[in-house]
């Protein structure tokens, strides 16, 4: 018999005799055996260059007023009012009234609110951003199928409606800068 | 030894929460507050961090359901709490974590509450480069001598996966010490 086959033929012996005995190891202890070890030997080199302790410190009775400031900063349980009314009939009065108060000025703001919601209320700048930002993801096409869907409901003119003067339009032209529109082509 | 069991009925009753809070505290303030410091480091932000951590432990006990320890859960709020601080810091500073982290361990050696040698203060410029994972498990192993198991229980994780985590993490400190 070769000196390896003695090896191997040893190895298989061990191998049977240690899975008869009874004894059982954790999970998957011999697959990570080799990683383990060599963290602790890692572990050791790290001990051997630097230390265990970090070397931080707390302020002289830190541990013993620790407990009292956590005590002042824990959340305080609401005490139960008592105050009672005496006269209920002047309370319900009470009551009443401050309901109908609360509800006139609920419609009233309620009302003026509804009243400054108008198109014309919205600042330009409002409305840049909102085509800036909200509409993105429509390009030409989308809005040109957008304007064909509903070009029923919408009536045919309704892009046209508003006529520009040729004054305006002139001014207009001779205005803008090349550069403002390489910049919106961009 | 405290009966966990009987703790956190008396935490959970309002007629005895406030007595069995002061002896949650007692037993597990330096050891929490050892966990926190080694994350944010500075002791004026752990001594913040403690006291939130302690704070969501009263208000929420009644929402503990006992399927971890009670330490576990304990644990697992200073952790959170913790990397939720410096992860708040570092945006305030509008700066990455790594950054924040490097600021951190160059404070350090001006702090009046650090009295570590260079190896020390190069230890902690080791750990301040592994991914976060990282640096909760060498800490958790390595100083304070967790069990994988115990790490495993409070990052609700598996014990391979922490080995692994632990195996880098080491594998980089000590590269990292033998070359700087």
């Amino acid at each position: 018999m070769k000196k390896d086959d003695k090896h191997n033929d040893f190895l298989n012996r061990e191998k049977d005799l240690y899975q008869k005995n009874g004894f059982s190891t954790p999970d998957a202890y011999f697959e990570s055996f080799e990683d383990d070890l060599m963290s602790k030997i890692l572990e050791e080199e790290i001990k051997e260059k630097s230390s265990t302790k970090t070397g931080m410190k707390v302020p002289d009775l830190y541990f013993d007023s620790l407990e009292e400031k956590i005590f002042e900063n824990l959340p305080k349980e609401e005490k139960k009012s008592k105050i009672r009314f005496l006269n209920t009939s002047n309370f319900y009065r009470f009551a009443s009234v401050a309901a109908a108060a609360i509800l006139i000025i609920w419609i009233m703001t309620t009302k003026k609110e509804q009243n400054s919601l108008n198109f014309d209320s919205i600042s330009n700048n409002e409305l840049n951003n909102w085509v800036t930002n909200e509409t993105g993801d429509l390009g030409t096409y989308e809005l040109a199928a957008l304007y064909e869907d509903n070009e029923d409901l919408l009536g045919q003119d309704i892009l046209f409606t508003n006529t520009i003067s040729d004054e305006d339009l002139e001014l207009y032209l001779n205005d803008i800068e090349i550069e403002d529109l390489l910049d919106s082509e961009n | 030894m405290i009966d966990e069991k009987k703790l956190i009925q008396e935490l959970k009753h309002p007629k005895s929460k406030e007595k069995a809070f002061r002896v949650l505290i007692s037993v597990y303030k330096e050891r929490l507050y050892w966990h926190i410091r080694k994350i944010v480091i500075s002791h004026d932000d752990a001594d913040d961090v403690l006291q939130n951590t302690f704070i969501k432990v009263f208000k929420n006990i009644e929402n503990f359901k006992e399927e971890s320890k009670l330490y576990s859960w304990m644990y697992r709020i200073a952790t959170n709490e913790s990397i939720t601080f410096i992860n708040k810091r570092a945006k305030q500073k509008n700066i990455s974590l790594e950054e924040m982290q490097t600021k951190m361990i160059d404070n350090l050696e001006s702090d009046s509450y650090f009295e570590g040698d260079h190896a020390q203060i190069q230890l902690q410029k080791a750990i301040s480069r592994l991914p976060q994972k990282q640096q909760l498990v060498f800490n958790m192993k390595y100083f304070d001598d967790l069990k994988y198991q115990e790490i495993a229980d409070i990052l609700e994780t598996s014990v391979g996966a922490l080995k692994a985590s632990y195996h880098h993490a080491v594998k980089k400190i000590e590269e990292f010490l033998r070359t700087n």
